[in-house]
């Protein structure tokens, strides 16, 4: 009943899962001694369970598999989550989730109305008629929408990383938003045949305007679980927008940000969830200053930085770069604006990130620091050693998009070395400009450190006064914290922060409960509504009977 | 070798109640292992009719096809299970003449050839019913016995008209010559029978309108009762009302009344389930549901669409025996059934076997409902009828609201009181939820089984 076929994407993205489960459920299972700070343990079959479900979305070759593969990821992570998270966030997770079920279940039944089979190779989209394109696209597109939480979408997202075991932030992170990526390019790709189209414009306007909204969202939260949520809202925006413009470049430069983005995000979580681990503490107004007790863990948050705002000379750098040009190729200036804005913008949660945690004052309160077991440096050093490689090796991704490439029916990117990465009319040697970065960060460091007592005085941080007071220790001087906050005095941006779209559905919600609490009087037993029923009821039937 | 031998030994073997007191319940399990493999006996042979005589308008006609063996089979391997769940109490008697009379009975409903045998085992049942719901002998249970009562009797009253009319316009009882008259009559009795037909059986087979009576009586019985209402009773009426709807080929506009009527059904129980604060309603309304989904699938004449229910109500029978036995270990501990209770026992084993059923009458992979309703549903994208698609996925999304909320709802931080569950109904509990993984990971000989019945079910009169 099952049918499986090992595919290019398929280990393109089963690989990322194993690699992700792998380095996580070292960190979990490594530390059996101590009692960690989430005292619920996850249970490991459920574990299991989802990353046997993730499989079977991947390696599915007929659309019931990839539906019962897809419905078991759904409920795992369900009750995973329900071992911390809220009733309300699991409703939310369940209620949109369950909803991008259904509709892929009904886009699958339709399709199979026309084809009369549920294997991909056999399913010859030309029999559906054309009334149903649109229908059938829709429900794909919702599917896919719910899971990488592009917005109206999206609400289920923030709420559940934020309540979720800190380990499994990363997992829902790193590898369930994917799940989506993963049916858009399958079922638009290689089921249905593309089409550019209007649904595909407004697919692409969509995504962007998710990023810069939460973009800007990410920037004024104090916690920094959410703070990461909403970059990866922000983040699968840029991917959805990018694989609308479905060309060969637009789906290496979606794939590559897949793949960049997975590295990223499982290092920044697990840092996160160091950070957590540590000290108990999750917000960033109670946070500061750590450099100095876990300058690695700092180095290593920098290294995600710097690929998460995808600038030179990291790998994120690469599929920023894929994505500008393969924008200015199609010639969608407004999009590439769109998309530059929200880039830049991006810098500034990435700052917050690591100066409210790691710079600025010591935050001197005098809890007891947890000592951090060693494995949780693994999948830290793992994403670190692979966004070095590939900014070193950019090319080293294309070889392994390409083959994707080719099943999808697209040319596949020619790349002249390894270190160079082709972008269609541009190009940059990610070697060199590694090495330029590298000589002059030495050289900057050689030098301060040599310069060291001349360059600087010691000065106390209170050593300030403000209107005739001086501020005594307990005065909290850390401003990082408080980036975002005037953002909401921006009349444009604030606009944008102010409302939401969450209203819409809560009212949705509130017309179910209500005609819930009306309808249930149809089954009590009293006289008066047996009466009116019984009226009703022979009403219709006549109406029906005179026919 | 007749087939008269599954409503009367049932019927006989009561009467050895005073002499084996201590034994019921052993004889309970014993008999109905007894039938099954009598029922099994017949798989694969031709159908059989049989004739009681006095005079061959008026003659009392059995007919065993595969449609009605089925569900026969289904019935006795219900009661076997729920006769080896009993065999951890003291017997009773009481228990024991009324699931023997109820076996008789379903088992004559499913069997009946002719239009007034129908009308005596539909009241043997119905008595049966009445006096099972007043069994915790409680001012509850009495009371909404005497209300089941009162409601059952209109059915009947219905059926009787139906019946009476459909004689006095043709003149014979038997199913078959009636099918061959029906359309040659006067187009107002035809009228007339097909509404008191479903007045009468729609009240007993709990489809909207008629089933405003459901979850009250549900409550005021217990859960083992309820246990067989949701799984053999209403599941033997709503087989009768189709079977006698496609043997007289009704029109079309009749089952698409049918079909509309499944789908409001289905939402406002669905609906009505979302504020519900009781567990017991919560399944009673989940079983009217489910019922609303069977009418859709049932009226459609489609082979694949009535396979599909046919498979779902194998599923739904046993998934909904294994939830009210679980609550049923859970009222036993706690002495309630309000939603509270849910989130306070602390059992792995209780926990795992609600999770299984509760995601099997949601239709989710990889367990046996998501089959059925992908069937039904593959069937209905087959007859292009893309509304009811679309209505059966968002109720279903509005039942996952209520279910997940319930299962969601075991808060870590609350002190939970552990719920030790005995040897046997761990096992049993287990059998059932074995049953159903296993029905949703190698569906195939239960799907080829339940075409066999569909194809027979619409065939009608014409085998």
């Amino acid at each position: 009943m099952f049918n499986f076929s090992v595919t290019p994407m398929g280990n393109l993205f089963f690989g990322l899962t194993v690699i992700v489960f792998v380095s996580l459920a070292i960190v979990r299972f490594a530390s059996f001694g101590d009692k960690a700070s989430d005292s619920k343990q996850n249970n490991p079959f459920l574990c299991l369970l989802l990353f046997t479900a993730l499989g079977i979305i991947f390696y599915a070759s007929d659309l019931i598999t990839l539906f019962i593969g897809w419905e078991v990821m759904s409920w795992s992570s369900y009750f995973i989550l329900a071992n911390r998270a809220k009733i309300k966030t699991l409703q939310k997770y369940i209620i949109f989730n369950l909803g991008a079920g259904f509709a892929l279940l009904g886009a699958i039944v339709l399709i199979y109305s026309f084809t009369g089979t549920m294997l991909y190779e056999q399913i010859d989209f030309s029999k559906v008629p054309t009334m149903l394109h649109l229908p059938i696209s829709i429900l794909l597109i919702i599917t896919i929408f719910v899971k990488s939480g592009v917005m109206p979408f999206h609400h289920w997202v923030v709420d559940s990383y934020e309540e979720s075991d800190n380990l499994f932030s990363a997992v829902l992170s790193a590898i369930i938003s994917k799940a989506g990526i993963f049916l858009f390019i399958l079922m638009f790709g290689q089921i249905i045949g593309i089409k550019q189209n209007l649904l595909f414009d407004i697919v692409a306007w969509l995504g962007v305007i998710t990023s810069v909204i939460a973009t800007f969202k990410a920037i004024s939260q104090d916690s920094m679980k959410r703070l990461l949520a909403y970059s990866s809202i922000a983040q699968l925006g840029y991917i959805v927008t990018i694989l609308s413009i479905f060309s060969a470049s637009g789906v290496e430069a979606g794939l590559y940000h897949t793949i960049i983005h997975t590295f990223v995000k499982l290092l920044l979580f697990v840092n996160i969830a160091s950070i957590i681990y540590i000290t108990g503490k999750s917000k960033f107004s109670e946070l500061g200053g750590l450099i100095y007790r876990y300058p690695l863990l700092f180095v290593m948050l920098l290294i995600g930085i710097i690929s998460l705002a995808g600038v030179p000379p990291l790998a994120g750098f690469n599929s920023k770069f894929l994505i500008y040009t393969t924008l200015l190729e199609e010639k969608k200036a407004l999009l590439l604006v769109a998309i530059m804005f929200s880039s830049a913008s991006a810098f500034l949660y990435c700052f917050k990130l690591i100066y409210g945690i790691y710079l600025g004052q010591v935050v001197d309160d005098k809890t007891e620091h947890k000592e951090l077991p060693n494995s949780y440096y693994i999948p830290q050093i793992i994403g670190s050693i692979v966004l070095i490689g590939l900014g070193i090796f950019p090319s080293f991704g294309t070889i392994i998009i390409n083959s994707t490439l080719t099943t999808l029916g697209f040319e596949p990117t020619v790349y002249t070395s390894l270190t160079e990465l082709n972008g269609g009319f541009a190009s940059f040697n990610g070697a060199m400009i590694m090495s330029i970065f590298a000589s002059i960060f030495i050289a900057v460091l050689l030098i301060s450190l040599a310069l060291k007592n001349r360059l600087q005085e010691r000065r106390d941080r209170y050593d300030i006064s403000y209107c005739g007071e001086t501020p005594n220790p307990s005065v909290n001087l850390h401003y990082g914290y408080g980036i975002g906050e005037e953002l909401r005095r921006i009349s444009f941006i604030g606009i944008i922060l102010r409302n939401s779209s969450q209203a819409s559905w809560e009212w949705l919600a509130t017309i179910t409960k209500d005609s819930s609490t009306v309808l249930k009087q149809l089954y009590s037993l009293t006289v008066q509504n047996i009466g009116v029923l019984t009226l009703l009821f022979f009403t219709i039937l006549l109406f029906v009977g005179v026919k | 070798m007749s087939t008269l031998y599954f409503v009367v030994v049932p019927l006989l073997a009561s009467f050895l109640t005073p002499f084996f007191k201590n034994y019921l319940r052993y004889i309970s399990v014993a008999l109905n292992l007894l039938l099954l493999v009598f029922a099994l006996s017949f798989m694969g042979a031709e159908p059989i009719r049989e004739y009681i005589s006095f005079d061959s308008a008026l003659s009392i006609s059995f007919v065993l096809d595969s449609a009605s063996l089925f569900f026969i089979v289904l019935f006795l391997v219900i009661m076997t299970l729920f006769s080896l769940y009993h065999l951890q109490e003291k017997s009773r008697k009481d228990s024991f003449i009324l699931t023997n009379m109820l076996l008789a009975s379903v088992s004559g409903l499913v069997l009946s050839g002719d239009i007034f045998n129908i009308y005596i085992f539909f009241e043997i049942a119905s008595i049966t019913a009445y006096i099972l719901t007043s069994l915790a002998k409680d001012k509850k249970a009495y009371s909404g016995a005497i209300r089941y009562m009162i409601i059952g009797s209109f059915a009947s009253i219905f059926l009787l008209i139906a019946i009476m009319t459909i004689y006095l316009n043709i003149g014979s009882l038997n199913l078959e010559t009636i099918a061959k008259e029906f359309n040659s009559i006067n187009p107002n009795s035809q009228f007339l029978i097909i509404l008191s037909l479903f007045i009468g059986f729609g009240i007993k087979s709990e489809i909207f309108p008629l089933n405003f009576w459901v979850v009250d009586i549900y409550q005021a019985s217990s859960n083992r009762v309820n246990a067989l209402f949701s799984a053999i009773l209403s599941k033997a009426y709503i087989f009768v009302f189709f079977h006698i709807a496609y043997i007289l080929h009704v029109n079309t506009k009749y089952l698409g009344f049918l079909a509309i009527i499944g789908i409001i059904s289905f939402a406002i129980a669905e609906l009505s389930a979302l504020s519900s604060k009781d567990l017991k309603r919560v399944l009673a309304y989940s079983t009217l549901g489910q019922i609303g989904v069977l009418f859709v699938a049932l009226s459609s004449s489609s082979v694949d669409v009535v396979s599909g229910a046919i498979f779902l109500i194998t599923l739904h029978s046993i998934t909904k025996l294994m939830l009210f036995l679980s609550l049923d270990i859970l009222e036993q501990k706690f002495k309630t059934t309000s939603i509270e209770i849910f989130k306070k026992f602390n059992s792995l084993f209780l926990t795992v076997i609600f999770a299984i059923g509760f995601l099997s009458l949601l239709g989710i992979p990889p367990f046996g409902g998501f089959i059925a309703k992908l069937t039904i549903l593959k069937g209905l994208a087959g007859l292009r009828e893309y509304l009811l698609i679309g209505a059966i996925l968002l109720i279903s999304l509005i039942e996952a609201v209520y279910f997940f909320r319930l299962l969601g709802s075991r808060d870590s931080s609350q002190t939970k009181e552990s719920v030790e569950v005995a040897l046997l109904p761990k096992v049993l509990l287990s059998i059932m939820a074995i049953a159903i993984v296993y029905f949703g990971l190698f569906p195939d000989a239960l799907l080829d089984i339940s075409k066999s019945v569909a194809t027979s079910l619409i065939g009608g009169a014409d085998v």
